[in-house]
């Protein structure tokens, strides 16, 4: 439809208008192209032992140093949470392996955080509108919609998502509330957090995880007390009582787990089994001598961590940039 | 009972009683519903305002002679080794590990939930939650404590998506619409529905949650009295009757109650039986002890030591300890150097200052100095010509008294 208008352009106005543009360049073409995504790849922290490295890399090496062959040990995140899509990516059996990249800071990643499953756009997913083109640059998946896309690979879990009954089902909701509450605060309280200079000196600070104020079940007192006049700051922990409850939740998983192959008594991995396996990783490789003996001593859960640990590394290949 | 004993027997410090509930916080209800069900008339209650006086910050606390001890399950720990209590005798390794696991999902999942109710909801944060604290703090702390207490399960609240931020916007608008002088905006219908229905979406959300743990606890209870069909409560028992105890309370948005009373009066009956085995009569209330130590002035001020709780300390928590020294001593340290090297840069700067001060300092004397010559000057001139108008008086006088005798 003709928009019609009151109000005409004067013949010397828009005589003088039609000059313009004075000069049109031909387009230029990008010297980087994304290459084409072809297979699944996660986004994730960097493994413990290149965690100085990878700092290193962001902040002097070149482009194109980053990738060399590394050895298969280090396909593990270091960070809890990636560490538990990556188990949870391996233990659904995909069929095919998955590439793990850590050359992606998070700020790159959705919402600022990691880990993101990058993936090729299916034309037959529902959530995709009819006529979008794929570009090759695939789609960019926050870790909550990875559930979603393995359900679409591999087949939806069922109502009971692989627990062998009602009951179990119900009970798995306990054990994830014990490992992401008393066992996670664990980890941030006993855990030191590495810092490297240029971290320390940078005014924005990318968040990794949760914060232990959002993990405690009530909330710390702040350092300078609650009554003082002044603004609080600080927090303060109490250790004994979230050591002491550490310790009751691993005693009470080892007890648990049994000589169970997966939790809970279920015949295949389920998404408790990758939580429990992220956290035993993660707790085996910490630095703190109180959190790695406490996981240590229990040979059931060192046991199982090193065959479910097998499965996971196997499931992922490294990123090589072509 | 001679003084003696009465002095030893453990005292349990939880936040005062209102109008509404035994205590504001589910872990102080649990921790005496548990030692009133175990232990009865073996132990004291004080009603404590003050959360600082708690060796970790936080109610409730247990003290007991030199010993104390913070937070439910530190408490139970305690009766437990002290009292040779163990309601959970009976149940099997896998039992007790699934009841550890379950304590921990009702402190977190209900847990939230109930925050939700007391802190997030405004209705029952202005009306309720807030009068309450107000009732039990001193000036100045009821001013500004009762909102810091709020602010700080904000955290909890947002990671869990049940911290209404659109409520609580609206009614920190509407507080200062409240008391500006001015004429109240024109309401907007558009957005006014627009915002009902984010509440209703939130609302259900908040159901939703609610619904998803009180279906796993009213099926593992079943007909039973109590779980795992025990005799008595068991601490899983007993913290789950704290948190629907809370929540029944009638409030002015009873949006988690009609919810427990319509879909699961299993559980209402249950947390009845606990709170009735633990209190089967009104007198039944352990002694109170009289607070011996309340807010003072040395509470308005930041303080950074925390209170050591008695006992011994993990490696782990020694460890931690000696770090925070080490880096402590580090800093002040690393701020005293910069300061002298700081200083020491600056050392002909300050030397010319030093100089100019001494100038001044002469300067000042001199002129000072002179002034008082001056006056010096002029009372010996004074002097001089007193005395000599004394001098003259007195040859005079001395004329006077030769002449009559001549």
């Amino acid at each position: 439809m003709a928009n019609t208008s009151l109000f005409t352009i004067p013949e010397p106005i828009r005589h003088l208008f039609s000059r313009f543009p004075l000069h049109t360049y031909p387009p230029t073409t990008a010297p980087y192209h994304t290459p084409r995504i072809t297979e699944p790849t996660l986004w994730v922290h960097p493994p413990r032992s290149h965690l100085s490295k990878y700092s290193k890399q962001l902040a002097s090496e070149p482009e194109g140093h980053e990738n060399k062959a590394r050895e298969l040990d280090d396909v593990l995140s270091s960070d809890v949470e990636c560490l538990k899509w990556q188990a949870y990516l391996a233990l659904r059996n995909l069929g095919q392996k998955v590439t793990v990249r850590w050359d992606v800071s998070a700020d790159g990643g959705v919402d600022g955080r990691l880990p993101n499953l990058h993936v090729q756009i299916d034309p037959n997913s529902k959530g995709i509108e009819a006529g979008i083109k794929d570009d090759g640059e695939g789609e960019l998946l926050a870790a909550h919609l990875i559930p979603e896309w393995v359900d679409g690979k591999v087949g939806d879990v069922g109502a009971l998502e692989g627990y062998v009954d009602e009951a179990a089902r119900d009970e798995s909701r306990a054990w994830v509330s014990l490992l992401e509450g008393n066992v996670h605060a664990a980890l941030l309280a006993f855990e030191p957090q590495s810092h490297t200079l240029f971290s320390l000196l940078m005014p924005y600070q990318a968040t990794t995880s949760r914060s232990i104020e959002s993990v405690l079940p009530t909330p710390p007192a702040p350092l300078t007390g609650w009554s003082t006049l002044f603004r609080p700051y600080g927090t303060r922990l109490d250790l004994p009582s979230i050591e002491f409850k550490y310790k009751d939740a691993i005693a009470a998983l080892s007890d648990r787990l049994g000589t169970d192959r997966w939790f809970l008594g279920s015949s295949a991995p389920t998404a408790l089994d990758a939580l429990a396996f992220a956290y035993l990783h993660t707790i085996l490789d910490s630095k703190s001598e109180t959190l790695r003996f406490e996981v240590s001593r229990r040979v059931n859960l060192v046991a199982w961590e090193q065959r479910v640990s097998r499965d996971v590394k196997n499931a992922f290949k490294l990123y090589t940039r072509s | 009972m001679s003084i003696n004993s009465a002095k030893s027997r453990p005292v349990l410090h939880i936040w005062p009683k209102t109008e509404f509930s035994l205590s504001l916080d589910p872990a102080c209800i649990a921790s005496l519903l548990y030692l009133q069900t175990y232990i009865p008339e073996q132990y004291e209650v004080e009603f404590c305002a003050n959360p600082d006086l708690s060796p970790s910050g936080q109610l409730p606390y247990l003290t007991h002679g030199l010993h104390s001890v913070t937070g439910y399950q530190g408490i139970i720990r305690y009766a437990s080794t002290n009292y040779h209590i163990d309601p959970t005798t009976s149940l099997d390794p896998v039992r007790k590990a699934q009841l550890s696991a379950r304590l921990a999902h009702i402190e977190s999942s209900l847990g939230e939930l109930t925050s939700h109710v007391l802190y997030s909801l405004t209705a029952n944060w202005t009306a309720s939650t807030r009068p309450a604290l107000v009732s039990i703090l001193p000036v100045p702390q009821k001013y500004y404590l009762p909102d810091r207490i709020r602010l700080s399960h904000q955290p909890r609240l947002e990671a869990a998506e049940l911290w209404n931020l659109a409520a609580i916007e609206q009614e920190e608008k509407a507080e200062k619409e409240r008391f500006a002088f001015r004429r109240k905006a024109k309401k907007n219908k558009k957005a006014e529905e627009k915002a009902k229905f984010k509440e209703t979406v939130e609302r259900n959300k908040v159901l939703d949650k609610a619904r998803a743990v009180l279906n796993i606890y009213s099926s593992l209870l079943g007909d039973s009295k109590f779980f795992y069909g025990v005799e008595r409560p068991t601490t899983l028992d007993i913290l789950l009757a704290a948190h629907i105890y809370l929540l029944e309370q009638d409030q002015p948005d009873n949006l988690i109650k009609d919810l427990l009373t319509t879909e699961y009066p299993r559980l209402v009956a249950h947390a009845d039986i606990v709170y009735q085995g633990a209190f089967p009569l009104p007198s039944t209330f352990p002694a109170i002890v009289s607070p011996q130590s309340s807010f003072t002035l040395r509470s308005l001020l930041p303080s950074f030591a925390p209170n050591h709780s008695s006992g011994p300390k993990s490696v782990a928590v020694q460890e931690q300890e000696r770090r925070f020294a080490i880096m402590r001593g580090l800093f002040f340290g690393g701020a005293l150097l910069v300061a002298g090297a700081y200083i020491s840069q600056q050392r002909d700067a300050l030397v010319d200052l030093y100089n100019r001060i001494q100038l001044v300092a002469a300067m000042a004397a001199a002129y000072y100095g002179a002034e008082e010559n001056e006056e010096d000057e002029d009372n010996e001139d004074d002097d001089e010509e007193e005395e000599e108008d004394v001098d003259e008086e007195a040859q005079g006088e001395g004329d006077e008294i030769h002449e009559p005798n001549e």
